[in-house]
């Protein structure tokens, strides 16, 4: 009981730290790949002659251009692009029909305690009709951070389950992992269609294990904030278990969910969420730290 | 939180403060010039047990750490939402001596490594026909006003619907604002229908 839930995560810190380095090595490939072809097409029309004979004129020779002035021109290159990369995330927009949670429903105070447990502000509660269940995170810009519930899950889990899935999405709103994860998936998609392939590939595997374990490390917070990884456990596992075909794209609103919508299609490097066997070894070592 | 912070999953552990809890006795001085309420002598802290503990397991566990520390007598409650409720009661009613005890209840809890799971602890005041509990939020240090309407009428399933005296609330903010600190959020100003600790005269 000793420890704070929303402490420093050093798994998590490096996950990200990797899919971040990943990106900035793609960018730097791709920035290296362009720029050398500038120069040898630059130097075939005698580009490169005219650009000498410039600086010259400045009393810059050539010969007094250190290597480290080109490394940081090119790091400046590198960081700006993938600045702008960042920037170019599509932006969220909030699933239609998703309306606000009826006022007297139990889960708003659930979700007041838990919000008040944590310190963090009270996120809206939207519901949204799909009958398997399932929670996500919603940053439309246009709305308040939203943490929006299916209707399947508003059924068919009992409150103890509700209220450890809710504090499992309070810890991506209080990491702004909806904003993260869509700027690094962006990127991702950027390297898949401009960079080498193994270099796609790399950006890939960095990014989506950055969001396995961003899963993991929501589970474990939200685990120690209720005292009870045995009901999150139990609502992993009945979400997981629920196959159909969801009525909301988790794609289409750009937003982290509590299991993936729809069936898992990319191999263990490429899945976005952990296994159940992954999340029940977690939630188990939750569950010896509590002295349960 | 900065950007940094939320790349590499850090936010700083939310710190319970305790001091703010001694401004309830002078905000019991202005209660009862300005509104006639007086202080019913029963008060409440709310943490979250871990799951698993048997009840007996966790009352014991409080007592003694209570006892070891000269602490309270208290009750233990279990409300619905899976809160754990330490119950104080003064008789006669002696708000002072209430908050001693509160304070000794949290202090122990926190210097046991039940900081992080403390939520709110609350006192209840009285005017003989409305009852209200002042809220203290651990995490913020501030207090808020949750007073339930005098139940009119029945729904459907036959429960007193329920309903927050909005009026009273405001007008109890406004009244203490200099005795203490008031959570300026209205979001986090969450509901407590039927807390251990809260007295509801029928």
């Amino acid at each position: 009981m000793t420890r704070s839930r929303y402490g420093d995560d050093p798994e998590l810190t490096r996950a990200t730290l990797r899919a971040a380095a990943g990106v900035a090595l793609a960018t730097a490939v791709t920035v290296l790949f362009v720029g050398v072809s500038v120069l040898l097409v630059g130097a075939k029309f005698g580009f490169w002659a005219a650009m000498h004979g410039g600086w010259r004129a400045f009393g810059w020779g050539l010969g007094e251009l250190h290597w480290w002035g080109v490394l940081i021109a090119f790091l400046v290159i590198v960081v700006g692009v993938t600045v702008i990369q960042l920037r170019k995330a599509p932006v969220p927009s909030m699933p239609r029909g998703a309306g606000e949670l009826p006022p007297d429903h139990p889960l708003r105070e659930s979700a007041s305690r838990l919000a008040s447990l944590a310190d963090m502000p009270v996120p809206v509660l939207r519901v949204v009709d799909d009958p398997l269940p399932n929670a996500f995170v919603v940053d439309d810009p246009d709305l308040p951070v939203s943490v929006v519930v299916t209707s399947g899950a508003l059924a068919s889990l009992p409150p103890d389950e509700l209220e450890a899935v809710l504090a499992h999405e309070l810890f991506h709103v209080a990491h702004g992992d909806t904003r993260i994860t869509r700027r690094l998936e962006t990127v991702a998609g950027v390297a898949h269609r401009k960079a080498p392939s193994f270099v796609a590939h790399y950006v890939l595997r960095s990014v989506r294990a950055m969001m396995r374990q961003r899963e993991l490390s929501a589970d474990r917070a939200a685990a120690l904030l209720t005292g009870r990884p045995t009901s999150l456990l139990h609502a992993v596992e009945r979400c997981s278990g629920s196959h159909g075909v969801p009525n909301v794209d988790l794609r289409q609103v750009a937003v982290v969910g509590f299991v993936p919508a729809g069936a898992r299609h990319g191999t263990p490097d490429t899945d976005t969420h952990p296994t159940t066997a992954e999340r029940a070894a977690v939630l188990a070592r939750v569950a010896t730290s509590l002295g349960t | 939180m900065g950007f940094l912070d939320s790349l590499l999953g850090r936010s700083k552990p939310a710190r319970p403060d305790l001091d703010q809890l001694f401004g309830l006795p002078s905000a019991g001085v202005t209660l009862e010039a300005a509104l006639d309420f007086r202080s019913t002598g029963t008060g409440s802290v709310a943490f979250r047990a871990a799951e698993g503990r048997a009840f007996a397991d966790v009352q014991a566990d409080v007592q003694a750490l209570l006892d070891a520390g000269q602490g309270p007598k208290v009750e233990v409650e279990v409300d619905s939402f899976g809160y754990t409720w330490l119950v104080c009661r003064t008789d006669p009613p002696d708000l002072s001596s209430l908050v001693t005890d509160l304070h000794a209840v949290n202090t122990t809890l926190q210097d046991s490594g039940f900081g992080p799971t403390l939520l709110c602890s609350l006192a209840s005041f009285t005017d003989g026909t409305r009852t209200f509990a002042l809220v203290y939020l651990f995490k913020r240090g501030t207090f808020y006003p949750f007073a339930p309407a005098q139940a009119s009428g029945t729904t459907v399933e036959g429960q007193a619907p329920q309903k927050r005296d909005n009026l009273l609330e405001m007008q109890l903010r406004d009244l203490l604002k200099d005795d203490l600190r008031f959570e300026p959020e209205l979001t986090r100003w969450f509901a407590v229908w039927g807390a251990p600790g809260l007295e509801t005269r029928t």
